[in-house]
């Protein structure tokens, strides 16, 4: 039996005569696989320790490789300049960057020379298979080594090179082999006059076309042949249609799913099967079926669906090889298979090089000119280039995306195309890779007047006058003193605190009155709000005093040192009908301000997560008096008067602002608390876990014991298009394009403005109590925040998970 | 491996069967050419009546002959380009001789057109594949496995724009076989007759195997 298995191909094809050497110890390939695997060794020896001392200096290995892609285009650009002998044009054009990324990259051309063309593109077409499998990494769908996808597009002719008559500036003409970018420069046989009446979209489907033209031509198509297609992609409808042109009859396209049976009628194919319906596409018994899916086990497909002596046309680029082709029935059926891949074109016998894609391509277009073919459907959806990224991660979720083509009128024309510079060097920096690197800079657009990262002046509108009566005077007090006194439209009228000294240096400092009992401030009549800057236990107290006074009431965070007092100081402020707000001003900080604008403009897309660490210090000092020592008191270090350690103290802000910027509502919480430096009834370690009501899911990590840190934070944001981090140093990256901005890049807020965010709290809060309006943070504000931490401080202590939501309504009662 | 050759209970009184040496390979094998006494002819799913009152070899010769002038039949009109014939059996002979191909003849030494394979094996069809010329042409005449057929179409056949004609290597008409001359299954008798397939081993130089009243057993390759 070995024998007959041992005759191989290799004794009946022409192999070159062996050329005798002297010395045959080692053989040929041994001793060239040798010299290869040193070089290889070396190579990867020599790369390690590159990326290793890169490493050092911050590189990461993201942008080494965007790096290293930069300088390769750059020397390419420069190489093609060099070649032709003309100047650089810099455009934009699609690039799949590293790790699944794909954005829009600037890209240089160069101007055309002789006998090329530089077409201005409009629309450049999708090929979802191939892209998809490209976008993929699937098998046999490598993309080139620039990274630049694309088939083929249409557009204006912008520069004609010498030697070329035909063409004038203007002219609406179609690409094949173009790359999805503004601005191409083509060898003219490669650029076709495209026929009036036909829309840019349409005419970017020339390579498609193309592709199959080809298909339909190497069917050997008879009149009245009756022809299935196995795939619904546009090479597959595009074949079909061409095949009915061709005077054989459509009569199915078979299919993974019904969602393009649209496209298959249009078609004229009078069925759309789903591939796992055999018997019905057995019974089709086609003359031809062309399989156009890219799927290596669809020619299983193609052999049912076929007569005997039926021909089956491999259109598709399969990704992979097929497991299992059914020979046997193949033989049974006595089929032939046809490959037509279009690099085939070039193999036929042909006068002139690129004759026989010419003719594909020219047949194609006069079609459409002649109305004869319909392929806007095909043409699709209009992608803006600048949200590629988002694109091909639909394109590769599978069937998201029929049909689309890249629609380069949305790219400013001044961008689009303008003058490159050949000494300009390349960028070395790998702006934008990496959060922590260098972040793009915002485009101006942005940044202007009305643009989505202009800030303005953040006290503009501020109007009224409030007057406020601050109880307690220790060290919060003092900054919020300050912030009023920075408020356009709000002062200190008043001051108490049972240390009178406090409240004497305080009043001396912002012109106040001093008064002797928190009773007597109350009732003063030129007193509209009191800020309370007391321990935490007091708040509810005293809140419930100033709301039956009749006062608003501005508590500084967090609400209380207990749900149970923040409901009821929530309570006895709507039964006063007067307003009660916390204070919480990291919302207004210009990173906050600008990440809730991102938020609600779509940088995130669907919210699914956000992650809070907080580190700082405390001394032994603080436990006595807070940070600066202001007003000496423990009460920090009780349980019963404070509620709790750094979750409740610090992190109260942290909450507050996730909540703000994401508009997300905790469902569930897990939480880990511990005092981990001394003993004291309040934690000074937190590890939250949460869930919001969307899906999404939190953390929250906190630490005041973490020796060597004054206030270390991150917090960020993130979703199904995004992410930002807002602190430390606000940036954004983003696969949507914001108001043209460029995407999945890190990018910058841009220049910030420098003011005092508690100002900017009290500037509104006074413009909204005196005019009326809302206040920016809420009683309701202050409760959610309030549960969440009850939620926490629970879930340790039970060692079960909360529902804040759950224990407000209970506190509620 | 084991093929699955019939053994003599399984022939009908005085039927004889015949196998290409390609046949035997796999787990499957293939179904056999059977002479019947009377030298009616059973093969893949064709049966006919004897031919010009051939039997036993000489009918099976016809039968094989007939099989090659149907595979040569459909590249006739490439026989000016470069065609190789891959296999050492009798259909491969046979298709050789039709096409006028000297005996184990290989294509010119530059580019390769067309191919017919006769031997059924995925790895040598890949190879084939990979040495025509693009928009070549490659029959598949060979009984392949029962074991699944892995192939890389892409890369062996689409990308290369091949047309590929799948050929099971049986009788399709009566009027293939009539053709025959005696002159020519005389020839191939004469030059290659059937070896018995009596030792269980295969050797270099049987195109084809005989299996009358033979011992059965499992088939083990010559060392």
């Amino acid at each position: 039996m070995g024998d007959a298995r041992e005759s191989s191909a290799a004794r009946y094809i022409p192999i070159p005569p062996a050329v005798p050497t002297a010395k045959r110890a080692i053989p040929e390939r041994y001793r060239l696989a040798g010299v290869l695997g040193l070089l290889n060794r070396f190579a990867a020896r020599a790369q390690t320790q590159i990326a290793a001392r890169l490493g050092r200096l911050g590189v990461t290995p993201r942008q080494l490789e965007e790096i290293q892609r930069g300088v390769l285009w750059w020397i390419f650009a420069r190489v093609q300049a060099l070649q032709s002998r003309r100047p650089l044009l810099r455009g934009w054009g699609i690039a799949w960057t590293s790790g699944g990324y794909a954005e829009l990259v600037p890209v240089e051309v160069p101007r055309p020379g002789k006998g090329q063309i530089t077409v201005r593109i409009e629309a450049s077409a999708v090929s979802p298979g191939t892209e998809r499998a490209q976008y993929l990494h699937l098998p046999n769908a490598a993309v080139g080594l620039l990274g630049r996808p694309g088939y083929s597009g249409a557009g204006r002719v912008h520069a004609v090179g010498r030697g070329l008559s035909g063409f004038a500036m203007g002219d609406l003409v179609a690409v094949t082999g173009a790359a999805h970018a503004s601005l191409v420069t083509a060898q003219a046989s490669a650029v076709f006059r495209v026929p009036p009446g036909v829309r840019a979209a349409d005419a970017a489907l020339v390579q498609l076309g193309v592709i199959a033209g080809q298909g339909a031509r190497f069917a050997q198509l008879r009149p009245g042949d009756r022809v299935a297609v196995v795939g619904s992609g546009p090479v597959g409808i595009l074949a079909l249609r061409l095949v009915g042109l061709a005077g054989a009859e459509p009569v199915a396209v078979i299919s993974r799913s019904r969602i393009r049976s649209g496209l298959a009628h249009s078609s004229g194919a009078a069925q759309t099967l789903l591939a796992e319906e055999s018997e019905a596409i057995a019974n089709l018994r086609c003359d031809v079926v062309v399989e156009a899916t890219g799927n290596p086990d669809a020619i299983g497909t193609a052999v049912v669906a076929a007569r005997v002596g039926g021909r089956i046309v491999l259109l598709g680029s399969s990704r992979g090889v097929s497991a299992d082709v059914p020979i046997v029935a193949m033989q049974a059926k006595q089929l032939t298979l046809v490959g037509a891949h279009v690099d085939s074109l070039d193999a036929e016998p042909q006068r002139i090089p690129g004759d026989a894609r010419r003719r594909e391509a020219a047949a194609f277009l006069a079609a459409l000119g002649s109305g004869a073919l319909e392929v806007a459907d095909l043409a699709g959806e209009a992608v803006d280039p600048r949200e590629a990224g988002l694109f091909y991660r639909d394109l590769g979720r599978g069937d998201r995306v029929a049909t689309a083509h890249f629609d380069w009128s949305l790219i400013d024309p001044r961008e689009g195309a303008s003058n490159g510079h050949f000494l300009v060097p390349p960028d070395i920096v790998g702006r934008g890779t990496e959060p922590l690197g260098r972040p793009l800079r915002p485009r101006a657009a942005l940044r202007r007047r009305a643009g989505l990262l202009h800030v303005g002046d953040p006290f503009a509108g501020a109007t009224g006058q409030l007057r406020i009566g601050v109880v307690g005077c220790g060290d919060i007090a003092l900054s919020n003193a300050s912030a009023i006194a920075a408020a356009p439209n709000a002062t200190i009228v008043a001051t108490y605190d049972p240390v009178r000294r406090l409240a004497e240096d305080l009043a001396a400092r912002f012109d106040a009155a001093v008064t002797r009992t928190a009773e007597e401030l109350l009732s003063l009549d030129n007193v509209d709000a009191v800020l309370l800057c007391v321990p935490h236990h007091l708040h509810a107290p005293l809140a419930i005093q100033a709301a039956e006074a009749r006062k608003h009431v501005v508590v500084e965070k967090p609400m209380a040192e207990s749900l149970d007092s923040a409901a009821g100081m929530a309570a006895a402020a709507d039964r006063a009908g007067i307003v009660l707000s916390v204070c919480f001003p990291q919302r207004f900080t210009p990173e906050a301000v600008l990440a809730r604008r991102l938020v609600e403009a779509g940088a995130l897309g669907r919210f699914q997560g956000s992650s809070t660490t907080h580190y700082l210090d405390k001394t032994q000092a603080y436990w006595l008096g807070g940070f600066s020592g202001r007003s000496r008191s423990d009460w920090r270090a009780s349980k019963e008067r404070a509620g709790g350690g750094v979750l409740i103290m610090n992190l109260s802000h942290h909450i507050d602002l996730v909540r703000h910027i994401s508009g997300g509502e905790v469902e569930r919480i897990v939480a880990i608390t511990r005092d981990t430096d001394e003993p004291r009834e309040v934690e000074d370690a937190a590890s939250v876990a949460f869930a919001y009501t969307n899906g999404a899911v939190g953390s929250l990590v906190a630490a005041s014991a973490v020796r060597g840190t004054t206030a270390a934070e991150d917090v960020r944001l993130w979703g199904s298009e995004g992410q930002l981090l807002v602190s430390p140093r606000g940036r954004w990256f983003s696969l949507r394009s914001l108001e043209g901005s460029r995407t999945a890049r890190w990018q910058s807020l841009g220049r910030l403005p420098v003011y005092n965010s508690r100002a900017v709290y009290f500037a509104r809060l006074a413009t909204a109590l005196t005019s009326g309006g809302a206040v920016d943070v809420t009683a309701d504000d202050g409760l959610a925040v309030q549960a969440f931490i009850e939620g926490a401080y629970a879930s340790h202590e039970t060692g079960a998970d909360a529902r804040p939501g759950l224990l407000l309504e209970q506190a509620r009662k | 491996m084991t093929s699955q050759a019939p053994s003599p209970d399984d022939l009908a009184a005085g039927a004889v069967a015949y196998a290409d040496r390609h046949w035997l390979h796999g787990e499957r094998g293939a179904d056999w050419l059977q002479v019947a006494e009377d030298g009616s002819l059973a093969f893949g799913a064709t049966s006919t009546g004897p031919v010009s009152g051939r039997t036993g070899d000489a009918a099976a010769a016809s039968a094989v002959l007939a099989v090659g002038a149907d595979i040569a039949g459909l590249v006739r009109e490439r026989s000016d380009e470069r065609i190789t014939v891959i296999g050492d059996g009798v259909i491969a002979a046979c298709v050789r001789s039709d096409l006028g191909l000297a005996p184990g003849s290989v294509a010119a030494p530059r580019g390769l057109h067309t191919a017919i394979d006769t031997t059924g094996d995925p790895s040598t069809v890949a190879e084939v594949c990979a040495a025509l010329e693009p928009l070549g042409v490659l029959v598949l005449a060979g009984f392949v496995p029962a074991r699944p057929f892995p192939w890389d179409l892409y890369r062996h056949v689409h990308k290369r724009g091949l047309r590929v004609i799948a050929a099971a290597p049986i009788l399709h008409s009566r009027s293939s076989l009539d053709a025959i001359t005696g002159d020519a299954v005389a020839r191939l008798l004469a030059d290659s007759p059937p070896l018995d397939l009596i030792e269980e081993r295969l050797t270099r130089s049987e195109l084809w195997l005989r299996r009358g009243h033979a011992r059965a057993g499992p088939l083990t390759p010559a060392k």
